[in-house]
């Protein structure tokens, strides 16, 4: 086995230096390996674009040498984005945001938190204005949709149980019996509650990983659908070269960094994140005369203890509106890897309009 | 638990994904000789160059045809991956190296994974799927050396068409160092599938084929549920039905597949539609290579891509 081992190892090594050489043939550029541990530049195997649909090569739907297709991501000869030590610009931190969160994945260093499966290990949630104590917590978000689906299965004070499935997908927001619910004609009841969508949209774009992805597309002047996918500091530079405006500002109190962004899909609404060590501890949302506070803490790698993603949540998340608790909940454990999550749109919500 | 013997198939996982990638960097090249080049006049419009036609009339697919691997490779639109590495991040231990990091980050990398245009599964089978997802190692046809098989193979390598019959080969490799070099013979004789015929259930299926036209519609059914559509837990039904198109126009050809799975989607799925390019130099495909199933039902540890 040891045996196996280590010539997996060194044929492994072989590759890595193969992979070099041939995208400096194939890019024109020179190989920059470096030892391993160290930033490297990356103008070989050099992170590119791929065009819309275009055909992708192998694992990864990337290869080193394939033809350059677009161009968003490919760092050139001045190699990936670092920050200066002490540098405060807004782009500085919005890259060193996701990138101590451990969103910014593959060569490209590209922000590619897709999906989210939360499950809480317990809290407390409000329903009619009363606490109700949760048994089941679960957060299913496809932040490309956008949209998440939160299952919700608590015990009120008189020990009566509720359950809900509250979703959210792009302009819609309804309620489910069952996940999924008439998806399959027949099974589950959908009701439509076009009330809650700016209250679900803000949840989602103030959470964990929506708010620096919202933060991001503010900066660009983009949507999140367009801004998703993109290494943070390249996708700003090129933005501001086009001429684009920022509607995402920053200031510092002491060492903290304030963020404030829209909330994409509800006008007006503003969100402040404060930022500790490029970790949110809360994250504001102003709309009209309400004010929804998110508070983080506890961040760790939570995901299964077998598939350690490397990507960071929150432990613990209370959200309080105008001063009042309304969710509190603590993790159990997470699936960031990509995993299968959507929220069709059911026709009797599409018909009952947003 | 055996650590060591999962550890060894891990760094054999990804020797092998980073040889796709090596593989896929050659083929871009046309160092293999699977063309990539395209067809037709240098720097012209391949759908401009006269479409052979077989004796019958029909457009004659013969030929290597380039650009065609799986779904995985189908591309994201606005996204952007690349780079076999990236560096460690702050909160990773001082002793982080890059390469290691690549195992963690297939799942993010995979175009598949990407696409917004996934199939929609009824929702009793959503968590099946994601756990399905999560045990890649274990229950991905991929890791467990079987055929890709229709439609997860992707379109074929090479084409040799006859008024009658076509032959298709298909290359290793497709999916992330995953898929063999197959073959699938179908007849052309517009006749539709025998309910006679006693099941028989394989990796691509029962094929008939007919014309629509000038398109070439392949309808299989009687397919073998232990495959994949594509990465991520896409699980399948043994009343999977595939129907692919191949309309060739000049030396340009458009693929395109719909899959039907009323067991286990809600809606049929059309696949991301697939654009080849005729290939000036012939296509050569190696035999299947040898695969060892070294991980079994043992695993106690995930991975996946």
């Amino acid at each position: 086995m040891v045996d196996r081992r280590s010539l997996a190892i060194g044929v492994l090594a072989v590759l890595v230096a193969m992979s070099h050489v041939e995208s400096g043939r194939a890019q024109g550029q020179g190989a920059q390996a470096q030892g391993a541990g160290a930033p490297r530049g990356q103008g070989a195997g050099a992170p590119r674009g791929e065009g819309a649909g275009a055909p992708g090569p192998g694992a990864g739907g990337r290869g080193a040498g394939a033809p350059q297709g677009r161009g968003g991501g490919g760092f050139g000869d001045a190699g990936p984005f670092t920050p200066t030590p002490g540098a405060k610009d807004l782009k500085t931190v919005l890259f060193n945001w996701t990138w101590h969160m451990g969103m910014l994945r593959s060569g490209n260093e590209s922000e590619l938190i897709k999906t989210l499966d939360y499950h809480a290990a317990g809290g407390t949630i409000q329903v009619d204005g009363q606490p109700c104590t949760l048994t089941k917590y679960r957060v299913q978000a496809n932040y490309q949709v956008p949209g998440y689906r939160a299952q919700v299965e608590c015990t009120r004070l008189n020990k009566q149980k509720y359950s809900n499935v509250e979703t959210v997908s792009g302009e819609y927001a309804w309620d489910e019996d069952i996940p999924g619910a008439e998806l399959v004609p027949g099974k589950g009841k959908a009701t439509p509650k076009p009330a809650a969508l700016e209250e679900r949209l803000i949840r989602l774009w103030a959470s964990p990983h929506g708010a620096p992805k919202a933060a991001i597309a503010g900066a660009a002047g983009l949507p999140t659908t367009q801004s998703f996918g993109q290494n943070p500091a390249v996708l700003l530079d090129n933005q501001a070269k086009a001429g684009a405006k920022s509607t995402t500002t920053l200031e510092w109190q002491g060492e903290k960094a304030v963020i404030t962004y829209p909330i994409p899909g509800v006008p007006g609404a503003m969100a402040t994140a404060t930022l500790v060590n490029y970790l949110p501890e809360s994250v504001v949302v102003t709309h009209g005369p309400n004010k929804t506070e998110f508070i983080y803490g506890k961040w760790a790698d939570w995901n299964n203890p077998l598939f350690k993603i490397e990507a960071l949540y929150a432990g613990t998340i209370v959200e309080r509106k105008n001063g009042t608790v309304v969710r509190s909940v603590t993790a159990k454990v997470t699936e960031i890897g990509q995993i299968y999550v959507i929220m069709p749109v059911p026709d009797s919500v599409q018909k009952a309009g947003k | 638990m055996n650590k060591q013997r999962i550890t060894g198939a891990r760094l054999l996982a990804c020797t092998a994904a980073i040889l796709a990638v090596i593989g896929s960097s050659l083929v871009a090249q046309g160092g293999l000789g699977q063309g990539g080049r395209g067809g037709g006049a240098p720097g012209g419009d391949p759908a401009a160059a006269p479409t052979p036609r077989l004796a019958n009339g029909k457009p004659d697919l013969t030929g290597s045809w380039a650009g065609g691997l799986s779904f995985t490779g189908a591309g994201a639109p606005g996204v952007t991956v690349g780079g076999m590495f990236r560096r460690c991040t702050p909160f990773q231990s001082k002793n982080c190296m890059e390469w290691t990091n690549q195992s963690e980050d297939w799942p993010f990398m995979s175009t598949s994974r990407l696409d917004m245009r996934v199939p929609i599964y009824k929702p009793e089978h959503w968590d099946k799927m994601i756990e399905k997802d999560q045990w890649t190692n274990r229950d991905d046809p991929v890791m467990t050396c079987l055929p890709l098989g229709v439609p997860r193979q992707g379109p074929p390598a090479r084409i040799f068409h006859t008024d009658t019959d076509i032959t298709m080969l298909y290359r290793a490799g497709v999916d992330g160092a995953g898929g063999y070099a197959e073959h699938r013979m179908v007849a052309i004789d517009g006749k539709p599938h025998n309910p006679q015929r006693p099941n028989n259930y394989t990796y691509f299926g029962y094929t008939v084929g007919r014309w629509e036209g000038d398109t070439l519609v392949l309808d299989s059914i009687g397919f073998s549920d232990e495959t994949w559509l594509g990465r991520g837990g896409y699980f399948h039904s043994d009343k999977m039905r595939v129907v692919e198109k191949f309309t060739r126009t000049g030396n340009q050809m458009l693929y395109e597949v719909t899959v039907e799975d009323p067991e286990v989607l809600v809606e049929p799925w059309v696949m991301p539609s697939r654009m080849l390019r005729l290939s000036p130099t012939n296509t050569i495909i190696a035999e299947r290579g040898s695969c060892t199933e070294s991980e079994l039902k043992e695993v106690s540890s995930q991975y996946r891509h």
